[in-house]
């Protein structure tokens, strides 16, 4: 059972989250403000903390300051601000991750296991995912193939981390664009498929000749190691 | 504006000149003049003398040096038509000297000629008795004299006329200097997102047109800053209402209805995404958009060719030109048109179709960029795919309105049309900058 902290004022979404989580098995506490949060996160020392960043008595990216002088535990940011320079902001205040709303509760749950999977235990410092010849380090955003480096751009490299970390799944593109580009709502299909088709050239590979990555038709993309790797 | 205030000196100056060098050249040339006949009178005085001597050998002796000496030619003619000198014949002047007694200077073919009659006979001043002494000064030796001073007068008018120009080139450096960095200035109003102020130096008139150019620009900015906090605050608002929303529909017990209400909430959410993005328009374009439009078109469209290259489709690209274009649009505008132009190609024919697309430069300095497919074309009445709210369902209305707004506002267009094989082409012409 995760133990998970909700800072966010607005009551009709703290109390769905809630409601929510609490249904998917969770243990969940709450704070309608910043102070009354950090409280609680000294006190009750949670898991993880869902912070909402626009917050009556102090802004979320200062309560995730001071929440960081005193603890090292995962903060998803869940807000309403979805411009570069809060996103920046938050993620170099030490957050580990962050959801711009509207969300869906899979999609927080979703997050909410990607970041605990990638904080906890022996893997605290993100090791570097390998899948076959390629190994992906989220730490250092490198990637590389049979030992020789891949030149991907940041986009590529965030799609092609979220693949490895599902190795051998098939992920829809629905899901790529609600977690690598951050629209879970909107976007195109090609968009996927095109930055999907500069990674296959990196890898040096191709849509008629795969080896990492397996187009499954109507239903998404798999990341896995080729036959006999 | 320098080579408006070069001519206008260049004119004005040379008129003072004109007007003061030509009278004392004239003047100059009289006084010359007036020189030459005063050393000729003299040699009359000195001619007198020696005629006076009643010695025609000594006359002619001394005439040969004189003559051979001077610039002038001095003859002496006798009352008996004898006449000793180079130019011995007589005329109606001489004789009319002779008669009369009276000397007189007046101009000849050769110059000017100064009669000086000679009373040889005692006191008596009858004609019979008189000679006349011709002194010629010849047209040349005038102009000699009086070149130099000519010469001197050219070369100041000229150097005068330098120096002024020197002064107006600087006096217009020291206006369109300022204006210049002003200029450059204002056009970097698109470009760099915080300009400081404008640059204030040069005439109190440039200095008040920076001043207040630097009131405008800030008055945008905070103008700007303004739309920027009511966006974020319109997100805001927005955002949240709806996640609650989104949160009760996931909550629902029915699948049907979670379905049903999910996919109305995508709709919704896809518009008030879209809402908002074109509210923020200003912030990501400030003042003025401008971008290299052949080079982003052209590298975003070769952006597509590995997808082209994945779906088996020929993809043809045509650029007539590599000069940098600049045209009125942000490279996000510019991207996210190519992508809904290509998005729509890509999504709307099936695997293996050709596209087509051709990048040029237009005549007035834009970029004109068609994509042209060999698929089942547009639906019908294309004109008002573009419009917004035309299409319901889907993003291709809405995106292709997009694409059509990046277009007109650029002082461009967007022209949906067909193929000769039926498939869809669509015309894109994006303004200069």
């Amino acid at each position: 059972m995760v133990e998970v902290l909700v800072i966010e004022d607005d009551d009709r979404i703290r109390s769905l989250v809630l409601r929510a989580l609490r249904d998917r098995g969770h243990l969940v506490t709450s704070a309608a403000t910043g102070m009354a949060g950090l409280d609680l996160a000294v006190s009750s020392r949670p898991d993880l903390v869902v912070l909402d960043l626009g917050l009556p008595d102090v802004d979320g990216t200062r309560v995730l300051a001071m929440l960081r002088a005193v603890s090292a535990v995962p903060v998803i940011i869940a807000s309403a601000r979805d411009d570069d320079p809060s996103l920046v902001a938050a993620l170099d205040a030490g957050a580990d991750d962050y959801v711009v709303k509207p969300y869906s509760v899979s999609q927080l749950e979703a997050r909410i296991r990607a970041v605990l999977r990638r904080t906890s235990g022996e893997r605290a410092d993100r090791s570097p995912v390998t899948v076959g010849g390629l190994v992906v380090d989220a730490a250092s955003r490198r990637t590389t193939l049979d030992g020789a480096a891949v030149d991907l751009t940041p986009r590529e490299f965030d799609l092609l981390l979220h693949l490895a970390e599902r190795a051998g799944e098939v992920v829809t593109k629905r899901e790529l664009l609600a977690e690598v580009w951050q629209q879970p709502w909107g976007g195109s299909d090609k968009t996927v498929d095109v930055h999907l088709s500069w990674l296959r050239r990196k890898l040096g590979e191709s849509a008629a000749e795969p080896r990492y990555l397996h187009t499954v038709r109507g239903v998404g993309v798999r990341l896995a190691a080729p036959d006999g790797a | 504006m320098r080579r408006a205030l070069r001519l206008t000196v260049l004119a004005s100056v040379s008129m003072v000149l004109v007007a003061m060098l030509v009278p004392m050249a004239v003047l100059v040339r009289g006084y010359g003049n007036e020189d030459q006949l005063l050393r000729a009178a003299l040699e009359v005085q000195a001619t007198e003398t020696a005629v006076s001597g009643q010695d025609k050998g000594a006359v002619a002796v001394y005439l040969d040096r004189i003559n051979d000496h001077t610039g002038t030619r001095t003859t002496v003619l006798y009352p008996d038509g004898t006449g000793i000198g180079p130019d011995p014949g007589e005329d109606g002047l001489v004789r009319q000297a002779r008669t009369t007694g009276q000397a007189r200077v007046d101009d000849v073919p050769a110059g000017a000629q100064i009669l000086f009659p000679v009373a040889q006979g005692g006191n008596s001043a009858l004609p019979a008795e008189t000679a006349v002494i011709r002194v010629i000064v010849p047209e040349p030796a005038l102009s000699t004299h009086f070149l130099k001073p000519w010469l001197v007068l050219v070369l100041l008018g000229l150097v005068l006329l330098g120096g002024s120009l020197l002064l107006a080139e600087r006096l217009g450096r020291s206006f369109v200097g300022p204006l210049r960095s002003l200029a450059s200035w204002a056009q970097h109003l698109g470009t760099r997102r915080t300009l400081g102020p404008a640059p204030a130096d040069g005439p109190v008139e440039v200095r008040e047109l920076a001043a207040a150019l630097t009131r405008l620009v800030d008055r945008i900015e905070v103008l700007l800053a303004r739309e920027r906090e009511a966006v974020s605050d319109l997100s805001h608002r927005l955002r949240t209402p709806m996640t609650a929303l989104r949160l009760r529909v996931e909550a629902l017990p029915d699948d049907d209805d979670r379905d049903r209400l999910g996919t109305d909430l995508d709709h919704l959410q896809a518009t008030v995404d879209e809402i908002v993005r074109e509210a923020r328009r200003s912030e990501r374009e400030g003042i003025s958009p401008r971008a290299d439009g052949l080079a982003v078109v052209v590298e975003r469209v070769r952006f597509w060719s590995p997808l082209a290259e994945d779906q088996g489709r020929p993809f043809v690209v045509r650029v007539r030109d590599d000069t940098a274009t600049p045209v009125r649009a942000s490279v996000e505008d510019l991207n996210a048109l190519v992508d809904v132009l290509l998005d729509n190609v890509f999504s709307h024919t099936p695997d293996g179709t050709a596209v087509e697309i051709d990048v040029e430069r237009t005549d007035e300095g834009g970029v004109r960029l068609v994509v042209a497919d060999h698929g089942p074309g547009l639906p019908t009445v294309p004109e008002r795919i573009a419009d917004r709210g035309a299409s319901a369902s889907g993003s291709t209305g809405l995106g292709l309105a997009i694409a059509r707004r990046t277009a007109e506002e650029s002082g461009g267009r967007l022209v949906l049309g067909g193929t000769p094989g039926g498939g869809a082409r669509i015309d894109v012409v994006l303004g200069p900058a």
